[in-house]
């Protein structure tokens, strides 16, 4: 079946689909979203259920291999010590996320100039940060102004709170004369734009039934629209076809229903994230492109990065109050984020605090620490952990390496048969270092601020939802797969726009970077639509 | 697909509740019951229900564990015993009894929490002082300008 032709087609629904078709709208164009998950209703989402946590093992789950729903593609990532966590939804991975919003830092951006390692990117802080600030309003980033970490920065709403967990480890750097401020969040911590205010629920992870959560079904999503952007679900991209001049002429998907369409367009636009989009080029094979569309430079899967996370729990001797409260949305530092190499490698870590457990999760992780036996000592282990427990995240920044690559998998398909992405991944000697140095300092940091044991976990197997590097941006078609606006270098009217493009990875959540580059990409477009082609 | 029609027999139910209570047993310094005492049997029932995938995993070793409770002449010697013959079968009846046991209302109640889900109710939490930060605004930046 042939679709009509649409001037705009974006595939995947997204942090950086919904932004980018929010900003296109302007346009007036005839502007077609394809997704291949659904909208999730506030009543589906597990935090207003007694068996919450438990859907986390389940249904809710971060990985589509344990998932298993149809909208749902598998990913064979049985060579990578961390596994493939995303969302397929209106929405994307942002409807999962814990909602962190931090910046690159402009050091971020010149890498090779300043560590003499990876590569500088085309653009700089300076082109993103009016597209940060856009997107802090248009998402609804709770936060504090003046972080001395950072360039100055404006941010629409008041900090979420502490809560007596927050202080606790607050009181632990402030003994180390350690950096921490309060964490950039797109939670609103006041009611917004139409938005109720964050409760303190803690169930972020799991989705937000109130909504206060900056997910993009709920911010971008609606305006976008209401201003004639439309938006087909259940609707699954096999490749994308060209014509005979190498330019691309639309997308080959199939509906729910499994029937097989044509969808034609102007110009095509992948928010399809670090896997999905090289999946999809991968498997998007033609005369002009025998290796793959938009691969003449075989990059194309390849520099996978992560971000290999570290946790470090501590243990400590008063309750914390730890189940209130946004669930990673606490406290940042970056004390040990800009370069280095004393400390035994290049480039640096955040620090993210985390709320305590829920009274299930406490259980299962004490289960697989150790702390919590079953049998008779079964009541004393758990109450030495139950709202005891804070910690934090180490957020490593990885380094581009061509071995580390999205492919496709010769027998692994999803439900309608399209070839799955196999993950093959190493961590890095760099990276190594830098979580045991993340370790140690977590450590010292908790029981600066009282605790008197810990857990700890590095690298974090269940980590892999910062997905990017595998279609990098770059000025030479011989070194990457788009230009400095997103556009592929070997088809014009072909746009990237998700975390693929990454040259490096920062060592903080790329959320906010992936929507100010997708909004700084549609702006760029917008400007150069008389010759967007040439 | 859900097995709707599943139900534990009464000898499943009695032996599984039997297993369930030596995972978690009851305590009376903390006030708090026995998992099988709980009723988290009908926890692990509704799972075996909707994930009938669970039930081949499970069930041939509640089975094997009837089996050494009337050999042994007891579930003391059998619960000791089974984790030898079947050694999958505990861990994933501890992963079990954990989730049920610690979403049950009463648990939840004898942790000091209130014994709801967190939506749509939530949590009251103090604002945010900004004075908490004085500190470490006194440091001054800290990234590398380019």
């Amino acid at each position: 079946m042939t679709d009509d032709t649409v001037d705009v087609l974006i595939i995947g629904a997204g942090a950086s689909g919904a932004a980018f078709a929010w900003s296109m709208a302007d346009t007036k164009m005839n502007i077609l979203c394809l997704e291949q998950g659904d909208w999730v209703k506030s009543d589906d989402y597990p935090g207003i259920g007694h068996d919450w946590e438990t859907r986390q093992f389940g249904d809710f789950g971060l990985s589509p291999n344990q998932r298993g729903r149809s909208e749902d593609y598998p990913v064979n990532d049985s060579e990578s010590p961390i596994h493939a966590s995303m969302f397929n939804a209106v929405g994307g991975s942002t409807v999962l996320y814990a909602a962190h919003f931090p910046r690159l830092h402009p050091s971020d951006f010149r890498v090779r100039t300043l560590d003499g390692v990876a590569d500088d990117w085309p653009i700089e802080y300076r082109d993103l940060e009016p597209y940060y600030d856009l997107n802090a309003r248009m998402m609804g980033v709770s936060g504090m102004a003046g972080d001395p970490a950072y360039p100055p920065k404006e941010l629409p709403l008041p900090p979420l709170p502490l809560g007596k967990l927050g202080s606790t480890l607050a009181s632990g750097f402030d003994k180390l004369g350690w950096h921490w401020w309060p964490s950039d969040s797109a939670i609103i911590s006041e009611d917004y734009e139409g938005r109720a205010a964050c409760i303190n629920a803690g169930t972020c992870l799991l989705g937000c039934p109130q909504g206060a959560k900056g997910s993009t079904d709920v911010t971008y999503w609606p305006l976008a629209e209401r201003a004639g952007v439309r938006l087909k679900t259940r609707c699954r991209v096999r490749e994308i076809t060209v014509r005979d001049d190498g330019m691309a002429d639309g997308v080959i998907y199939y509906d729910g229903e499994g029937v097989e369409h044509h969808q034609k367009a102007e110009i095509v636009v992948m928010a399809c994230n670090g896997i999905g989009t090289p999946r999809i080029l991968l498997n998007s094979k033609s005369k002009h492109f025998p290796d793959g569309l938009a691969n003449r430079s075989g990059l194309v899967g390849k520099r996978l990065m992560f971000h290999p996370y570290g946790l470090v729990r501590g243990i400590f001797p008063e309750p914390l109050e730890g189940y209130k409260g946004a669930t990673g949305c606490c406290i940042i530092s970056q004390e040990f984020y800009e370069s280095e190499p004393s400390r035994g490698f290049l480039r640096g870590y955040s620090f993210e605090m985390l709320r305590g457990m829920g009274p299930v999760f406490t259980a299962i992780s004490g289960m697989g620490s150790g702390h919590i036996p079953f049998g008779s000592d079964h009541h004393d282990g758990y109450a030495s952990l139950w709202d005891r427990t804070a910690g934090m995240v180490i957020i490593c920044e990885d380094l581009p390496e061509e071995h580390n690559c999205i492919t496709l998998d010769p027998d692994l398909v999803d439900s309608n048969g399209i070839p799955a992405p196999k993950v093959n991944y190493r961590l890095s000697e760099n990276s190594t270092r830098m979580l045991e140095h993340g370790v140690a300092r977590g450590q010292e940091v908790l029981a600066a601020a009282g605790a008197v044991d810990f857990m700890t976990e590095a690298p974090l197997g269940v980590a892999g939802w910062h997905l990017m590097g595998t279609a990098r941006m770059g000025e030479e078609p011989e070194t990457s797969v788009v230009n400095e606006w997103g556009r592929s270098h070997d088809v014009r009217n072909l746009f990237i726009i998700d975390g693929s493009i990454f040259p490096t990875s920062g060592g903080v959540n790329p959320t906010n970077t992936i929507q100010a580059l997708s909004l700084y990409i549609a702006d760029t477009i917008k400007k150069n639509l008389a010759n967007l082609f040439d | 697909m859900s097995d709707s029609d599943f139900k534990l027999t009464d000898t499943q139910r009695d032996h599984l509740t039997a297993a369930l209570d030596r995972i978690i047993p009851a305590s009376d310094r903390h006030g708090l019951p026995g998992a099988g005492e709980l009723g988290i049997a009908d926890f692990v029932e509704e799972l075996l229900r909707a994930n009938p995938a669970q039930q081949l995993g499970l069930l041939p070793a509640l089975a094997t564990f009837s089996e050494l409770i009337d050999r042994c002449g007891g579930v003391d010697p059998a619960f000791e015993q089974i984790q030898e013959k079947e050694p999958g079968f505990v861990p994933t009846l501890v992963f079990h009894a954990y989730s049920g046991y610690y979403q049950h209302p009463k648990v939840m109640e004898a942790l000091g929490i209130e014994p709801r889900p967190p939506h749509p109710q939530g949590y009251e939490m103090e604002p945010f002082d900004p004075s908490i930060l004085d500190k470490v605004r006194s440091r001054g930046t800290i990234y590398r300008e380019v």
